[in-house]
């Protein structure tokens, strides 16, 4: 058995990061001093927004929530074996109890398409294995 | 980090070099000693991983008489134990094929049988919640196998083939 796991992968994609929004403050993913704040340990009762920001600190995609709104996020990844790079695209939105959702899908060049239902057959748009929180 | 190169022979180890090529059969089908990767997790920056998918292009074209096979199991492989790895053997001038030779995988398939749109569910995580959360916390192990059978031409292959391991990760 040995690690071969050492080589640095070579980036193909953009890069995003989250914020979640309050009425009174924005927590970002990113802290000053570049640690990371947890996904799952987001407030989401209060949570007004959920916002995904380029490298440039421009809003790419916004998802408006509300309490009937349940929200999800996931960074999508697929490593490349025998070629070293990875390529990420995101995945956001929210759903709701009555059965209705959007989803809003960052590809790797950062053009962004919406969409009202998940798709099994796509590479991307499949869905998400949804934590607890995220549960309608 | 980044994934692997993967070069198919047989020997046990993961050198990329010409050595230790694999034997085109009179008849039948000889195999490459199997290889057993998994997915590491250097540091998680509070991030969840789950939800893994592997696949191919879909196209095999490696030429006639070769394929690359997968192990429809995933051997256990985490944080705290390596307890489904089994080192391959070599019977003569093949590889022991997986099926008959590694105790946890019960059936395969070509890795070209799957594609982005209709992916193979896995390697499965026997972490902690089935994610993986923590540093050096890993997937299961992935089981690949080449297949050599008398149909193939001498030499090299003609392309290298690009595999896809897949995650979610918030």
């Amino acid at each position: 058995m040995q690690e071969i796991h050492k080589k640095p992968y070579r980036e193909v994609s953009a890069n995003l990061s989250w914020q979640a929004v309050y009425s009174d403050k924005t927590i970002n993913q990113y802290n000053p001093d570049a640690s990371q704040n947890s996904y799952d340990g987001l407030n989401r009762e209060e949570m007004t927004a959920f916002n995904l920001v380029n490298d440039r600190g421009e809003v790419v995609v916004t998802v408006p929530l509300d309490l009937t709104k349940k929200l999800f996020y996931r960074m999508r990844v697929a490593l490349l074996v025998g070629s070293h790079c990875r390529e990420r695209i995101w995945l956001v939105g929210w759903r709701k109890a009555d059965g209705g959702m959007r989803v809003w899908v960052v590809d790797s060049k950062g053009k962004v398409k919406t969409y009202r239902n998940f798709r099994e057959d796509s590479q991307w748009l499949y869905a998400p294995e949804f934590r607890s929180f995220e549960e309608v | 980090m980044g994934p692997p190169n993967l070069r198919f022979k047989l020997a046990d180890n993961a050198t990329i070099d010409a050595n230790n090529k694999l034997v085109i059969p009179a008849a039948g089908t000889n195999y490459s000693l199997w290889k057993q990767i998994y997915l590491y997790c250097d540091n998680p920056d509070s991030h969840t991983l789950d939800n893994l998918k592997f696949y191919s292009d879909g196209t095999n074209s490696f030429g006639t008489g070769v394929d690359l096979q997968v192990g429809l199991q995933f051997p256990t492989k985490n944080s705290g134990a390596s307890t489904g790895y089994e080192l391959p053997t070599l019977t003569g001038d093949s590889g022991d094929e997986m099926v008959a030779g590694h105790t946890v995988i019960t059936s395969k398939a070509s890795v070209f049988d799957y594609t982005s749109a209709a992916p193979l569910t896995g390697p499965s995580i026997s972490e902690a919640g089935n994610v993986i959360n923590a540093a050096a916390e890993t997937s299961n192990y992935l089981v690949l196998q080449m297949d050599v059978a008398s149909t193939a031409g001498p030499g090299e292959l003609p392309v290298d083939e690009t595999l896809t391991i897949q995650y979610d990760e918030a």
